[in-house]
């Protein structure tokens, strides 16, 4: 008779040979989920939301995070997280410029050069005419893990900007070989006739003083975009641009927007950037991939609860393209608006010819959803991040009912998408203290097969809470549910930690 | 020889200040070692420290010295340092190394054998009451949106709705302004001869502000008040009563006739309630007078 061999973990992770029709074929991957908490800040009960995440695609084992963590000596520069072990571990470095935290910041390294890139809100904040104008910084390590605090490649002022959120790339031809390209999308106030949504961006990021154009990539006007604006770069050149542009509304609960994506062909070198992709309705660059949808701004009064499990809606927008040669064409575009009296609801499309013309019905629509977050590896498999909120759901209400469920999901055709979930944790808690509860965005980014991620959430040292597991480097005890302070004793409040992912293929 | 600085005026610029004893060369992380001069020294107490690094006595710590600064292994010394990274340790930057004499650990203290984290909110109020123009404390009798419709609306990113109405561009970080109006009971330090005073704070609740002071009607303690510069205080709105005062005078005779500055609080410590008596209170207190000028 003879014998069945073993089954190795590696012979269970191994895909199978047939499929069911339509089924997409993902290998099921290693799940790392880690606290991003250092042991030494054990202590710590901040609100640590909104994060982001650059790996360095020249050594993955480099990668840089941040979240609205301040300094812990309540004092001096910004931190950011650093890991040099691909995520297992992290350390708080303080280098970034800005009096101990920022009111915006996301990262991204340059492709080859290992430099890192951050675009920041700067505090404290400036006031101009007793207005508050947040200014963008954008800024550059040469050596992120190193004690010397980033150079301000750009420091701009005037009358405000927005969410900054870097992509960067290192050219590989041309005029821009080996050299770094940076773009930095926000919400930029200065821009005249309402055409907020920019990017800021530069060919020779890694110049000593390098120039940043600015330029709007919205060519329609009005009363301005909402702040979520975004990037996402091929490296023949392609460049994608997604934002939302406000069509209408007579209050902050009644507003509605246009999603509209830009394209540019040379890494906006040209005279005219972003005009590659033109509309055909109306013939203008921009092409309008869903109209007039209502997103409301909420929440609208001062003290008034957020309305999703905590957290405010208003502005959200995720767009990734497929870094594969040849396929930049391939792009994915997710937002959140509300498509029924209360809900709010992050829908998912696709364009296989550069923007042209998208998948007309949602590939995912997800019900009480935000902060969706997109990135294809070089399968082209394309990785979907969002955190939901579940339980009956009233607006500006949150029970134990509720609750926050971070996902991951995979797809090799945008059809059938498989569904790891990270986190559920609960909504009511902790309280919030201030918004964003979780933030106003998450980050997922690829190199070669591999996804890695970044998400912020409830940090009770619960196992259930994390069923694609989770190791934590804060002191705990996952059978007592507790956090505990350096000295292994002390009990410490739960409050919302940034954990890394990485999904490896 | 240079001379050596003072502790009290060492521990103004350390925010963690300890007893310890020096281990040996090293670093208790791999990510400090590249940094160079570092040693890892065991902490015996703990003299000055945010809230993170409480319980740290007993701990191994890598410190950084300065270029020059020497240790031997087995030396005890306070370390007045500042955190530099935190990771699986903490590894901090030394101002200074002094000997461990009472003298030293006295100054550092303020005298008094208390609380680390306590010492160091202390030594913050007082840092934060010597660059404040006015201290007061009072009531505050009633919160408003401010007369100035830029001052809350936002001059940018306004336009006509359908209604009539001004709309404002929606933004994250729109601080929502109003203005408390506060009762004057005591003037603790600056000059101020007016029964009531403006405070102006963001009532948003954004990251960007949510450390600010949100006042509420009936709320009494003491108010922390830096007179705003010309970028802080807010443009008249078009026939404003007063408006003109809001700006600050130039001229003896307009500073005369000009309307008391609106005060912005936006650090944490602008405010501190009586109802939780923290840092400031005790400041109050020790002096023994209500005057801290």
């Amino acid at each position: 008779m003879p014998k069945t061999p073993p089954r190795t973990p590696s012979a269970r992770k191994r895909p199978r040979r047939r499929r069911a029709a339509g089924r997409p074929l993902l290998t099921p991957g290693t799940v790392t989920v880690v606290n991003m908490i250092p042991q030494s800040l054990s202590g710590e009960t901040n609100h640590d939301s909104e994060p982001n995440l650059a790996v360095n695609p020249a050594n993955p084992a480099q990668i840089a995070a941040s979240a609205f963590t301040p300094n812990p000596a309540g004092f001096g520069n910004a931190p950011i997280f650093v890991s040099t072990d691909g995520g297992n571990t992290w350390v708080l470095n303080a280098i970034v410029p800005s009096d101990r935290m920022t009111a915006d910041i996301s990262l991204g390294f340059g492709r080859t050069s290992g430099k890192l890139y951050a675009g920041i809100i700067r505090t404290p904040i400036e006031f101009v005419n007793g207005q508050a104008t947040p200014r963008l910084n954008i800024l550059r390590a040469n050596s992120f893990t190193g004690a010397t605090p980033m150079k301000v490649l750009k420091n701009r002022r005037g009358e405000g900007v927005d969410q900054p959120y870097v992509e960067a790339t290192t050219g590989t031809t041309g005029a821009t070989a080996g050299k770094d390209i940076v773009f930095v999308s926000d919400n930029d106030f200065n821009q005249p006739a309402g055409r907020t949504a920019t990017i800021d961006h530069s060919r020779k990021a890694g110049a000593t003083s390098p120039a940043f154009k600015t330029v709007s990539i919205d060519v329609r006007g009005g009363n301005g975009d909402a702040p979520s604006i975004r990037s996402a770069v091929h490296a023949d050149g392609t460049v994608y641009g997604g934002f939302l542009h406000m069509v209408g509304g007579t209050s902050w609960a009644t507003l509605r927007y246009d999603v509209v994506v830009v394209r540019d062909d040379a890494f906006a070198g040209g005279a005219g950037p972003f005009a590659a992709l033109l509309d055909p309705g109306d013939g203008q660059a921009g092409r309008r991939v869903a109209l007039n949808r209502l997103i409301p701004f909420l929440p609208d009064q001062q003290g008034d609860p957020g309305p999703l499990g905590q957290e405010r809606i208003g502005s959200h927008l995720a767009i990734a393209v497929d870094p594969r040669p040849g396929q930049s064409g391939t792009v994915y575009l997710a937002w959140a608006d509300r498509v029924g009296a209360t809900d709010y609801t992050v829908h998912l499309r696709s364009s296989t010819d550069r923007g042209v013309t998208w998948s007309p019905a949602d590939l995912l629509a997800i019900t009480n959803a935000v902060n969706p977050a997109l990135a294809i590896n070089s399968d082209g498999t394309v990785g979907f991040a969002y955190q939901q909120l579940t339980g009956a759901f009233t607006p500006g209400v949150v029970t134990a009912a509720n609750r926050w469920v971070t996902h991951f999901r995979r797809s090799s055709n945008g059809v059938s998408w498989n569904d790891l979930i990270l986190a559920t944790v609960p909504a009511n808690a902790p309280p919030a203290r201030g918004l964003p509860y979780l933030g106003d965005y998450i980050r997922v980014q690829a190199v070669g097969r591999d996804f890695y991620g970044i998400f912020s959430a409830n940090n009770t040292p619960n196992l259930a809470n994390f069923p694609s597991g989770v190791r934590f480097q804060r002191n705990h005890n996952f059978a007592l549910q507790r956090l505990l302070d350096i000295d292994g004793v002390t009990p410490v409040d739960i409050s919302i930690d940034p954990f890394f992912f990485r999904v490896t293929a | 020889m240079a001379a050596r600085s003072r502790p009290e005026d060492l521990a103004r610029k350390a925010r963690f200040v300890f007893q310890g004893r020096v281990k040996r060369p090293g670093a208790t992380m791999k990510e400090a070692l590249a940094a160079g001069r570092t040693v890892i020294v065991t902490v015996d107490e703990v003299l000055q420290a945010p809230e993170t690094l409480r319980h740290y006595a007993g701990k191994e710590v890598t410190v950084q010295l300065r270029p020059g600064q020497r240790v031997a292994p087995g030396q005890a010394a306070v370390f007045f340092t500042n955190p530099w990274l935190f990771g699986k340790s903490v590894a901090v930057q030394a101002l200074a190394v002094q000997p461990p004499v009472k003298k030293a650990r006295d100054a550092v203290r303020m005298g008094v054998e208390r609380d680390p984290v306590r010492t160091l909110d202390e030594r913050d109020a007082r840092a934060h009451v010597e660059s404040a123009d006015v201290v007061v404390s009072g009531r505050v009798k009633s919160v408003r949106v401010p007369d100035a419709p830029r001052a809350v609306r936002g001059a940018r990113g306004a336009r006509a709705t359908a209604a009539g109405a001004t709309l404002q561009r929606p933004s994250e970080h729109d601080p929502m302004w109003r203005e408390a109006v506060v009762e004057v009971e005591d003037v603790h330090k600056g000059s101020h001869t007016r029964k009531t005073i403006i405070v102006r704070f963001p009532a948003s609740r954004d990251v960007m502000w949510s450390e600010a002071p949100k006042l509420r009607p009936g709320q009494e303690g003491y108010f922390v008040l830096h007179t705003p510069t010309e970028a802080e205080t807010p443009p008249p709105a078009p026939g404003a009563k007063g408006a003109r005062a809001a700006r600050p005078a130039r001229t003896k005779a307009a500073k005369a006739a000009a309307k008391p500055p609106v005060y912005t609080v936006l650090h944490a410590g602008d405010f501190e309630s009586f109802t939780r008596p923290q840092a400031l209170q005790a400041l109050i207190r020790a002096s023994g007078t209500p005057d801290l000028s």
